[in-house]
């Protein structure tokens, strides 16, 4: 497993990616992760993990008799590396809700940014709700996902 | 066949595994300790793997044509701390709004919402995942996310 974690990750990991239980500020912004190059073998570790044995994914003859100039990456693969940086960020058993919109192919050799910004900090009985906006862009600069996401903090 | 909306699937049963939810954490890249141990919570996107628990007739129709649908946008909502290894879960879809725009380029897009309940055995409301599937007016050229 740590072979596929990019070395950017443990810089990240002990300045801001742990939940903290003081509430982030709106605006505020944490170090991004970067995930790859993307690795055919990455797509075929989601699609067996996932259960979506969609070919075009993995099956170089099926995605170029499609038209396509090699496999892509499922969506839902980007959206899983960004809820990765997500519950790094705020904590895996503080989400209440997390969302995604595809926007553009991933293809192997790419290279990903997940980001996310404090759009939204509101005190509720039960702790302190936590929106976020997020975004996963590809080398490019094309938004290949992006998203939001929020998280209920304990005090 | 498309289904009308309100149309609803044959419930279900979701057992969340501890192993898979570390073999899907480990394709997440993520090292987080909350998905490694006994009491493993799962990772936001992780009910995706429900339905290949789905038995034929769980899976709500849409109709579309499978060479221009696109997963167009997933939300999960979490109505309490996410689902840990060894719950049992009840799913349910429903198909919850369709509805249509103007292509880009001409033609009519078609949209649905698929909505997957997920409750436990109290028949208390868990989770919810809804996808927005989208039927583009030509042939698409982007993914077909999932096949429906």
């Amino acid at each position: 497993m740590t072979g596929t974690v990019p070395s950017s990750r443990s810089a990240a990991t002990d300045v801001d990616v742990r939940p903290s239980l003081d509430a982030p500020a709106v605006g505020f912004s944490p170090a991004p992760r970067v995930f790859g190059p993307l690795t055919r073998q990455m797509f075929v570790r989601y699609a067996g993990a996932s259960g979506d044995m969609n070919p075009m994914h993995y099956d170089e003859f099926v995605a170029t008799a499609a038209g396509y100039p090699s496999v892509f990456s499922q969506g839902m693969h980007q959206a899983a590396l960004l809820a990765t940086f997500a519950t790094d960020w705020l904590g895996p058993s503080n989400v209440r809700r997390f969302q995604v919109r595809f926007r553009e192919q991933v293809w192997p050799g790419d290279v990903l940014a997940c980001a996310g910004v404090v759009t939204a900090v509101e005190e509720r009985p039960d702790g302190v709700l936590v929106t976020v906006d997020l975004t996963c862009t590809r080398q490019t600069g094309g938004v290949a996902v992006s998203g939001g996401a929020d998280f209920l903090l304990p005090r | 066949m498309s289904a009308p909306t309100g149309t609803v699937g044959t419930p279900y049963e979701y057992p969340v595994e501890r192993g898979k939810i570390r073999e899907f954490a480990i394709a997440a890249q993520s090292e987080a300790p909350e998905y490694f141990g006994p009491g493993a919570v799962i990772p936001p996107t992780f009910l995706t793997t429900a339905s290949r628990w789905a038995p034929d007739g769980a899976r709500v129709q849409v109709g579309f044509e499978q060479s221009r649908t696109l997963h167009g946008d997933q939300e999960y909502v979490f109505h309490g701390p996410p689902p840990r290894a060894g719950a049992m879960l009840y799913a349910t879809e429903r198909l919850a709004g369709r509805y249509e725009k103007a292509g880009r380029r001409g033609g009519t897009m078609r949209f649905a919402v698929v909505v997957t309940e997920f409750r436990d055995a109290s028949g208390a409301l868990v989770a919810e995942s809804r996808a927005t599937l989208i039927e583009t007016a030509k042939p698409a050229t982007a993914p077909t996310e999932e096949s429906r």
